[in-house]
C-alpha cells in the first residue's frame, strides 16, 4: 500500500508546483550515414531519424498520461553533424541542416541537437565546415541546434575555435536579423561538453554513447521554491544546511520521476535508457523559477552579495539528492541559470542588481554557464570571444561543464527589450562593465595549454 | 473449522487488539493476515486464522464477544481458501478525485469503476482545507483502454465539480520509496 501522504505530495508537486519532465531526449548516431555522395549522406541521415524516432512523440506521450506527469518536450539528439561533413562543402553542410529539420518535423520534434563541432585540440575540415555553415545553416531552419565544444581539462583551450565561434555566432545573430538575431539563441559554446546532455541546445550524443539511447531532462524549480517556502513557514529561523537538506529530499524525489519515465519510454523504443540529468531548467513561467529559489533562501535581490553562495548551495544540494535517487545521474546536473528563460534572473538583470560579471562569478558553482543572455548589436568578435575565453576558463579550471550561450541582438542598445517568446522568454540587453581592452590577448589565438591539474596519467 | 476471517468492530481504546488475540491465543489459532483502521473512533479489525485443530466458529464467537464490550460486533467466518471470484489482474493505478464534500460522491467514483470492470482495493478519504480529497487503489482489467478510462473519469468527475486523476502508482512509488527504480517497472 503507498502512503497517502506521499500520493497528496505528489499530486501537489505535479498540479500546483509545476513538477514535470522538461525533456525526454532520443539519442541517435548517425555515423552510419556518411558517405562522399552528399545527396545520399543527407538522404539516409533523414530517413535513418525518421525510421528510429517515429514512434517517440507517441510513446512519451502514453507515459505521460500513465503517470499523469506532463512531459514538456521530447527532443532528439544526434552524434556530432561535423563527422558526416568531412570531405563534404558548406553549401552540403546546408543541406544537411535543412534535412535534419524536415526529419524532426516529420516526428513532430520541436528541437533537434546535434549540429556540433568537437574542437577542443584542433579543427578538422569537416568541422571548419560545420561551423562556417552555422549563420546559412540556423538561418534557414527552425529546429536545429549547434553547439561547440572549444575546451577541457585535458585538452586546454582552442583560442583559434573560439574566436571562430565568436565570428559565427555574430554573424548568426546576422543571419536572422528578422527575428532579432534568434539563430545565435540556438549556438552554445562548451567547455567540457558532456556526451549526454539532454537539455537543447547543447544535446548531443558523445563518441561514446550508444547507438541510440534515451536520455532524460528532469526539472523541478517550483517543486524545490515550494518546499523551502514550506520549510520556512514551519520553521522561520531555519539555517542554510536545513535548507540544503530539504532540497536535497526534494531532488531526490524529482530525479526518480524522471528516471521512471525515461525508462519506461526507452523499454517502449526498445533501446537503453541513459542517464536523467537533474538539472533545475527554469521557464519563464512564475513559479517555475530558479531565481525565486535565490529568494526564497532570503537572497531578497538576486545579484547580492551572498547570491554565488546561494548558488552553490542549490546546486550541491540537488547534486546529492540526485546522486541517492538515482545511478543513472549524468549530463549537466545542478542549476541552470538562462537569464531569459527565468523572470527572477531576468527582472534582476533589467533593474541592474545583476551584472555580466556577477552572472560569470555564478557560473563558476552552477552547472553551466552564461545562458540566454542578450548583448548589445556592436558587441565585437573580439569581445564576444573573451567571454567566450573567460567562461571557458572557469570550467576547465575548476574541471566542470561551462557554457555559453549569448546573443548579440542586431542594432540592439544596452537596456532594450527582447521577447523571443515561449520558453525561450524575454530579457533586456547586457553588456560587460569593460567590454574592450583584451583585443590583443584574444587576437594572439593559439591554444591554451591544459592545467597543470590535468597531468593526472 | 481449520480456518477462520474475523471482523471486530468496536469504539477505539487501549488494549482491543492484545483482548482478541489473547482469545485467538487461548483457541490454538495463528494469526495469519491482519488489518485494521481506524474510522471517526471505531476500531475495525479483520484477521485470518488457522488452527492447529479444528475449531468451533459459535465457541470462538462467544468467546471473543465475552472479551470484548456488550456493543462489539463480532463475526467468525470458516473458509478454505479464498473464494474464486473473477477479479481482473491487470495493473493497479491510483485514483483521486478533489472537491467539496457532497453526498453520492463515493457511489458516483465506484459506479464509474464498477462498470468498467475496474477493482478497489484500498479506499481512503483525506480532508484537505475544505475539501475532501478520495483516494483509491485500484486494479484495471488488463484489456482496458486506460487513456479512454482516464478521459471519461476526468470528465465524469467534472460535471460532479471534482478535479480527477488516475495514475500508475509508480508514479508514487517512485517519489515515496527508495528502491531502484527499474525494480518497479520490472514488478509491473
Amino acid at each position: 500500500m503507498i502512503a497517502h501522504q506521499g500520493i497528496l505530495d505528489t499530486l501537489r508537486m505535479v498540479e500546483q508546483e509545476n513538477l514535470d519532465v522538461r525533456t525526454v531526449t532520443l539519442g541517435i548516431n548517425l555515423n552510419v550515414c556518411a558517405g562522399r555522395d552528399p545527396d545520399a549522406m543527407v538522404r539516409a541521415v533523414y530517413d535513418r531519424i525518421v525510421a528510429l524516432a517515429g514512434c517517440h512523440v507517441a510513446f512519451c506521450d502514453e507515459v505521460s498520461a500513465k503517470y499523469g506527469l506532463p512531459i514538456v518536450n521530447k527532443r532528439i539528439a544526434i552524434s556530432p553533424a561535423s563527422i558526416l561533413l568531412e570531405g563534404h562543402s558548406v553549401e552540403t553542410a546546408v543541406k544537411l541542416a535543412q534535412a535534419l529539420d524536415r526529419a524532426a518535423a516529420a516526428v513532430r520534434i520541436d528541437l533537434l541537437g546535434g549540429f556540433s563541432a568537437l574542437v577542443h585540440k584542433g579543427i578538422t575540415p569537416g568541422e571548419r565546415t560545420l561551423l562556417e555553415a552555422l549563420p546559412q545553416a540556423l538561418a534557414q531552419t527552425g529546429r536545429i541546434c549547434a553547439s561547440i565544444n572549444v575546451g577541457t581539462t585535458r585538452a586546454g583551450m582552442n583560442v583559434d575555435a573560439i574566436r571562430l565561434a565568436a565570428r559565427q555566432i555574430i554573424a548568426t545573430a546576422q543571419a536572422t536579423r528578422a527575428q532579432r538575431g534568434f539563430g545565435a539563441a540556438k549556438i552554445v559554446v562548451f567547455a567540457n561538453m558532456p556526451e549526454d546532455n539532454p537539455f537543447m541546445a547543447g544535446a548531443m550524443l558523445g563518441a561514446g554513447e550508444p547507438e541510440c539511447v534515451i536520455n532524460v531532462g528532469v526539472s523541478g524549480p517550483g517543486v524545490v521554491k515550494r518546499a523551502i517556502d514550506r520549510l520556512l513557514a514551519r520553521y522561520p529561523d531555519a539555517t542554510l544546511d536545513r535548507i540544503a537538506e530539504e532540497i536535497k529530499h526534494t531532488a531526490f524525489r524529482v530525479t526518480r520521476t524522471g528516471e521512471l519515465i525515461g525508462r519506461e519510454v526507452a523499454g517502449r523504443l526498445n533501446v537503453p535508457f541513459g542517464v536523467v540529468d537533474l538539472s533545475l531548467a527554469p521557464t519563464p513561467r512564475v513559479g517555475d523559477s530558479v531565481g525565486e529559489i535565490y529568494q526564497a533562501m532570503g537572497v531578497e535581490r538576486v545579484g547580492a552579495p551572498g547570491t554565488t553562495t546561494a548558488v552553490m548551495l542549490l546546486n550541491d544540494a540537488v547534486k546529492k539528492g540526485g546522486a541517492f535517487a538515482s545511478s543513472a545521474v549524468g549530463g549537466l546536473s545542478g542549476a541552470f541559470i538562462p537569464v531569459m528563460e527565468d523572470h527572477a534572473l531576468s527582472g534582476a538583470v533589467e533593474r541592474g542588481d545583476l551584472t555580466l560579471e556577477k552572472l560569470e562569478a555564478m557560473t563558476a558553482v552552477c552547472s553551466v554557464g552564461l545562458d540566454m543572455i542578450l548583448l548589445p548589436g556592436g558587441t565585437t568578435e573580439a569581445c564576444l570571444a573573451g567571454i567566450i575565453m573567460d567562461e571557458a576558463a572557469i570550467g576547465i579550471s575548476t574541471r566542470k561543464t561551462t557554457g555559453v550561450r549569448v546573443i548579440p541582438v542586431p542594432d540592439a542598445a544596452l537596456g532594450d527589450r527582447v521577447d523571443f517568446g515561449g520558453l525561450f522568454g524575454a530579457g533586456v540587453v547586457t553588456a560587460p562593465a569593460c567590454p574592450q581592452g583584451a583585443e590583443t590577448f584574444v587576437g594572439r589565438g593559439g591554444h591554451i595549454p591544459a592545467p597543470i591539474h590535468a597531468l593526472i596519467n | 473449522m481449520k480456518q477462520a476471517i474475523i471482523s471486530v468492530l468496536l469504539p477505539d481504546r487501549v488494549g482491543i487488539l492484545r483482548d482478541v488475540t489473547r482469545v485467538v491465543f487461548d483457541q490454538g489459532g495463528n494469526i495469519v493476515v491482519i488489518r485494521q483502521t481506524i474510522v471517526h473512533g471505531f476500531f475495525s479489525l479483520v484477521f485470518t486464522v488457522a488452527f492447529a485443530r479444528p475449531a468451533d466458529p459459535a465457541a470462538l464467537s462467544a468467546a471473543l464477544a465475552g472479551a470484548l464490550e456488550p456493543d462489539a460486533a463480532v463475526t467468525v467466518r470458516p473458509f478454505a481458501k479464498p473464494p474464486p471470484t473473477p477479479l481482473p489482474a491487470g495493473p493497479t493505478y491510483v485514483v483521486t478525485t478533489h472537491g467539496p464534500d457532497r453526498p453520492g460522491t463515493v457511489y458516483g467514483i465506484s459506479q464509474f469503476l464498477v462498470d468498467r470492470g475496474i477493482n478497489i482495493i484500498d479506499w481512503t478519504v483525506e480532508g484537505e482545507h475544505d475539501d475532501v480529497v478520495y483516494i483509491a487503489e485500484v486494479v484495471l482489467p488488463p484489456e482496458a483502454d486506460f487513456r479512454q478510462v482516464q478521459a471519461d473519469f476526468r470528465a465524469e468527475m467534472a460535471r460532479r465539480g471534482l478535479r480527477a486523476s488516475i495514475c500508475h502508482q509508480n508514479i508514487f512509488r517512485a517519489t515515496s520509496e527508495i528502491g531502484a527504480i527499474h525494480n518497479l517497472l520490472s514488478g509491473n
